[in-house]
């Protein structure tokens, strides 16, 4: 019986070896293995000789002709482009399969198996442009942006009351769909972007295309890029100017532009911005090739050993837009890390005391208005606990300058102070503030007094300008 | 070593039995992994029928005229390691004949609803056991910008997250059409 066992053993072990074999003879079947290797080591080898076709499938081409005759101003534009220079047609980005929740044919490819879509989200641009993209979504550019326009638990729906309850005139007994939407469809969407509702031939219906730069798509995709980088010519030269954040970034609650211009660095960009170099390469467009920064240049661009990036939170340390200014965390950015990387920024241009200075300042400018915040905070408290706080925020005076003192005058002296606009700093912003806060004391003052709110909102006007 | 010794013959004998029935299990593992391995036998579950048809249509189906044509094992088996290949083969394997005889009715929409519609088993490493080389003489100069990222390793992205008609169409529509429930 051992003996048996033994030579079974031997036989088994010889199988073992020839099974060893019959995993080469498999080998030819299966992988040979080197596919993951070359994966993570493939590197990019431009220095061979390429043969690039440069024109387009007929399809492609065709939509171009076509287009060429039916809306020659897109076709136009688009042509002066790096995206025509590269070969990137309409085709590329417009054509959708036709399961897609936005699938539509133009007059051109009906009844044909080509499917289109007028609209184009980041999802698209990331294709080509992935590492801008995956920035551009981690940012308050992408589903923040259009947060308030388009989530009813924001803020308790007091935004979407705003737009259509309060604006839209529903208030007054205005039922007209379209109208009572028209002041979000042209306002709020247009810069914060919001949601994309289709007809059933899946075109965008009721106004809600197009939008700004976080406009959020029927697949489930967000962002729009064409806001800085506009169609049809998707400059980088443009993003890059001022005027590409101005469309937004302007007027009584942030009045970023205006700040830019009255800036030093704006300055010198409206006095020699016409001899800078716009259009070199990401990364490589340094101080040289301009003698002043934009918006872009701190916020974006590529300079010194900093890369480029499109999300627009990495270098920014504090909260200046909401009601209190906190350092940035969570979705919101990391600032410690933020004020890093801006005073990084700045080195390329200035010393380490001119740094520190602008640095202090800015911090220094938020611990006073935070002081201001929270005295306006223990007042209303103190309103509220004895029941002379208005129900109606908007014909309260009191909450209506609250409201000022925060979203406009509050946010004038915060960025103003950031970005060097002296005029925005006091005139717009801290002179304001402490006559806001002055009004706000008085009416606090008075209710307290008489233990009753004064009947008629002494806030008159759409407040201080 | 004395038992050995004295049934030199006798071993060698055994050793020989040995050597016989490896070959012969051998072989059919090979045959077998082989056979298990055409579109044909893939396809001959009914559940996979949409997916052949849609692939027959498709870049790297039979309809495809001076296309190179990819088997369902191309994509959907790991083509990094020969153990990960074998191991995900039984696997996948053991998994697709229980449903079969289970007779489990997969809702394809809405699982892809859950998921998105492109988060599925091809790998990565298929795709580039064929496409070695991306950036190869004769692509459009748009491809070239295309797979820059990629190819510097700076995006997560792999090749269906852009690339997800390549294997089966508009397998979506082809479900709808088909009268699947979403």
């Amino acid at each position: 019986m051992k003996k048996i066992m033994v030579k079974l053993g031997v036989a088994g072990l010889t199988g073992c070896l020839f099974s060893l074999l019959a995993v080469t003879v498999m080998a030819a079947e299966a992988p040979s293995g080197d596919a993951a290797s070359k994966a993570s080591t493939v590197t990019p080898q431009f220095h061979k000789a390429l043969v690039v076709q440069r024109g387009m499938t007929p399809e492609a081409a065709k939509c171009i002709e076509c287009h060429a005759k039916k809306t020659p101003g897109i076709v136009e534009s688009w042509k002066l482009g790096k995206m025509a220079h590269a070969s990137v047609g309409c085709y590329d980005c417009h054509v959708v399969q036709k399961s897609s929740p936005m699938a539509s044919q133009c007059s051109g490819i009906k009844g044909s198996d080509i499917y289109i879509s007028p609209m184009v989200s980041s999802k698209t641009c990331s294709r080509c442009h992935p590492t801008e993209v995956e920035q551009f979504l981690k940012s308050g550019h992408a589903m923040l942006s259009s947060k308030p326009v388009v989530d009813p638990s924001k803020l308790n729906g007091k935004l979407i009351k705003l737009m259509y309850h309060l604006e839209g005139a529903q208030f007054i007994g205005n039922n007209d769909p379209g109208s009572v939407s028209a002041s979000r469809a042209a306002g709020c969407q247009m810069c914060h972007g919001g949601e994309v509702e289709l007809g059933p031939d899946n075109k965008p219906i009721k106004n809600t295309w197009p939008g700004g730069v976080g406009q959020r798509y029927p697949d489930g995709s967000v962002g729009n890029c064409t806001v800085c980088h506009t169609r049809h010519k998707f400059s980088v030269a443009e993003a890059r100017k001022p005027e590409a954040c101005a469309s937004c970034h302007l007027g009584p609650d942030h009045p970023d532009i205006e700040i830019y211009i009255e800036s030093k660095h704006g300055q010198v960009f409206l006095t020699h911005g016409e001899d800078w170099e716009w259009d070199s390469a990401p990364d490589a467009w340094q101080p040289g090739d301009y003698t002043a920064p934009t918006c872009a240049t701190c916020h974006m661009s590529g300079i010194g050993e900093l890369s480029t990036t499109h999300n627009i939170n990495e270098r920014l340390k504090w909260d200046l837009m909401h009601k209190k200014s906190v350092i940035r965390s969570g979705e919101r950015g990391d600032g410690e890390k933020g004020a890093k990387l801006m005073r990084q920024v700045c080195a390329n241009c200035h010393g380490s005391t001119h740094i520190e200075k602008e640095r202090q300042n800015l911090d220094d400018a938020v611990a006073l208005y935070n002081f201001y915040w929270d005295g306006a905070v223990k007042m209303k408290k103190d309103l509220a606990a004895k029941g002379l706080l208005g129900k109606d925020a908007w014909s309260d005076g009191f909450q209506e300058l609250m409201y000022y003192l925060w979203h406009h005058t509050g946010r004038r002296a915060r960025q103003g102070v950031a970005m060097n606009g002296p005029d925005y700093a006091h005139w717009h912003g801290f002179f304001q503030i402490f006559q806001v806060y002055k009004d706000m004391q008085a009416i606090y003052d008075w209710r307290i007094k008489n233990n009753k709110i004064e009947p008629l909102s002494t806030v008159m006007s759409t407040g201080p300008l | 070593m004395n038992l050995l010794k004295e049934n030199s013959g006798a071993a060698a004998l055994w050793i020989l039995i040995g050597f016989v029935l490896a070959i012969i299990v051998s072989f059919v593992t090979a045959v077998q992994v082989k056979s298990t391995s055409t579109v044909q036998f893939c396809n001959s579950c009914h559940e996979m029928n949409p997916f052949y048809d849609t692939w027959v249509t498709g870049p790297h189906g039979l309809d495809k005229k001076g296309a190179i044509r990819a088997r369902c094992v191309d994509c959907h088996l790991p083509h990094d390691s020969l153990m990960n290949y074998l191991t995900t083969k039984t696997k996948a394997g053991i998994h697709d004949a229980k449903a079969h005889w289970m007779g489990k009715k997969t809702e394809w929409l809405k699982q892809w609803k859950e998921r998105g519609p492109y988060v599925h088993e091809a790998y990565e490493s298929g795709c580039l056991e064929c496409h070695k080389e991306l950036v190869a003489p004769g692509i459009p100069a748009k491809a070239v910008s295309a797979h820059k990222a990629y190819l510097a390793g700076q995006t997560e992205r792999n090749c269906i997250d852009c690339h997800h008609m390549v294997g089966h169409g508009d397998l979506v529509q082809r479900f709808r059409d088909l009268g699947y429930s979403e």
